[in-house]
């Protein structure tokens, strides 16, 4: 997820992550890079305080941006020809897949954060 | 500032440009150069999907360790509870091909009665050649009594006892059974030897004698019934400066393992001592 002032690179990465996921998968090429596009947008709101925020915060941010990931994914498959069974979708592989993901995100979050706190380190103020 | 402005720019063109991209790679436009960017891509899936597949194999090879140890185990339980039932089945067929045996051989007596019962002791002193078995006075079991197996004659009641009998063996030095031969109807005595094995003896010179004739008790003496099967002539010893004939005879049955017999009940041994003369006296 992009943080801060990388941002734009994030926004690269999802793109182009996304491009290899679909030349690698089934899913209409660009679908992916749409999806992690908009999961990107989703962490830009944080402004870069993602990994200094509460554990919630990933977490419930993790929770959304899977489930957006997947519904614009399985939006793009419906609307370009794809026979697209949405119960079975949502039951069978965005649910496993989101549990999978917040279940990750916790020790995720503990290293990142602390990565980013040596990285940034609060000025104390005198 | 000017970050947080290019930042909904770069994401609509990035959007956008997805969009774009799904559109032309579903007209096909875009096939050729997916195929050309698929050929490292495939090449690095294949190594991950190698390397992911060989981790996957290795710990499912673990985990299945564990399960194999653990199902060896149980298989281990599982055999040696079912030996112990096997042993245990494997006695109760011989139990019961024995029993059928003795059935069958009961059923073709058809006019005798048995008591069955089980050898629960050999002589230990090794003089005599002797059983003892669980059938003693309280089930009808007399002195005298023959007793016998599907395979034929093994002696006689020696001594009763409340629950227990003895028996004297037909290969002890001290037993005689009037004998004949099955095909000849020669008669003669069947003794046990020294050796344990069975003798006929005073066989009349010019009863004709082959291996393999059956030889049955006569009946003579009344000691024993008639017809009950004693054993098989092996060989036979024929001198001519001797009035009888002697045959080695070996029983159908193993006197060392003897498990279960049957006592003729309903033949009691007739004491010929009855018409014994008194010495001296006159006849009345």
């Amino acid at each position: 997820m992009g943080a801060g002032r990388a941002l734009p690179e994030a926004f690269l990465w999802a793109f182009a992550g996304g491009i290899a996921q679909d030349l690698l998968s089934g899913v209409p090429l660009g679908a992916s890079s749409l999806a992690l596009l908009l999961v990107a947008m989703l962490g830009s709101l944080l402004q870069g305080q993602l990994y200094r925020s509460n554990i919630v915060i990933p977490v419930f941010v993790t929770l959304i941006g899977s489930v957006i990931a997947h519904v614009t994914v399985l939006t793009v498959m419906a609307l370009t020809g794809y026979s697209v069974d949405w119960a079975y979708s949502l039951v069978y592989v965005t649910a496993p897949t989101t549990l999978l993901n917040v279940v990750l995100i916790l020790p995720i979050f503990l290293v990142m954060s602390r990565l980013y706190e040596r990285l940034n380190p609060r000025i104390e103020a005198f | 500032m000017r970050e947080l402005r290019s930042r909904p720019g770069l994401f609509v063109i990035l959007a956008f440009a997805s969009m774009v991209i799904i559109v032309l790679s579903l007209t096909g436009v875009l096939a050729p150069l997916e195929s050309i960017v698929s050929v490292p891509l495939n090449l690095v899936q294949g190594v991950v999907n190698e390397v992911v597949t060989g981790v996957t194999n290795t710990v499912t090879d673990f985990a299945n360790i564990r399960d194999l140890q653990e199902r060896n185990r149980d298989l281990e339980r599982s055999l040696a509870r079912l030996q112990a039932e096997l042993v245990d089945l494997r006695e109760v067929r011989h139990d019961y091909q024995r029993i059928a045996a003795l059935l069958d051989y009961t059923s073709t007596a058809v006019n005798r009665e048995y008591v069955t019962a089980d050898v629960i002791g050999l002589d230990t002193s090794g003089f005599m050649r002797t059983i003892y078995i669980n059938r003693g006075a309280r089930d009808g079991v007399e002195v005298g009594m023959p007793v016998v197996t599907e395979l034929g004659l093994i002696g006689r009641i020696s001594q009763v006892r409340a629950a227990a009998s003895e028996v004297l063996l037909i290969n002890d030095p001290s037993s005689g059974v009037s004998a004949r031969l099955q095909t000849s109807r020669a008669d003669g005595s069947v003794r046990g030897q020294l050796s344990g094995t069975l003798r006929m003896e005073l066989i009349e010179r010019g009863a004709e004698v082959t291996p393999g004739d059956l030889v049955v008790t006569s009946g003579l003496g009344g000691a024993f019934p008639p017809g009950l099967v004693i054993g098989q002539v092996t060989s036979i010893r024929s001198f001519e400066f001797e009035l009888f004939q002697e045959a080695e005879v070996r029983s159908l049955n193993d006197f060392d393992r003897l498990e279960f017999v049957l006592i003729i009940t309903n033949f009691r041994p007739i004491d010929l001592s009855t018409f014994e003369r008194p010495e001296g006296g006159a006849q009345p």
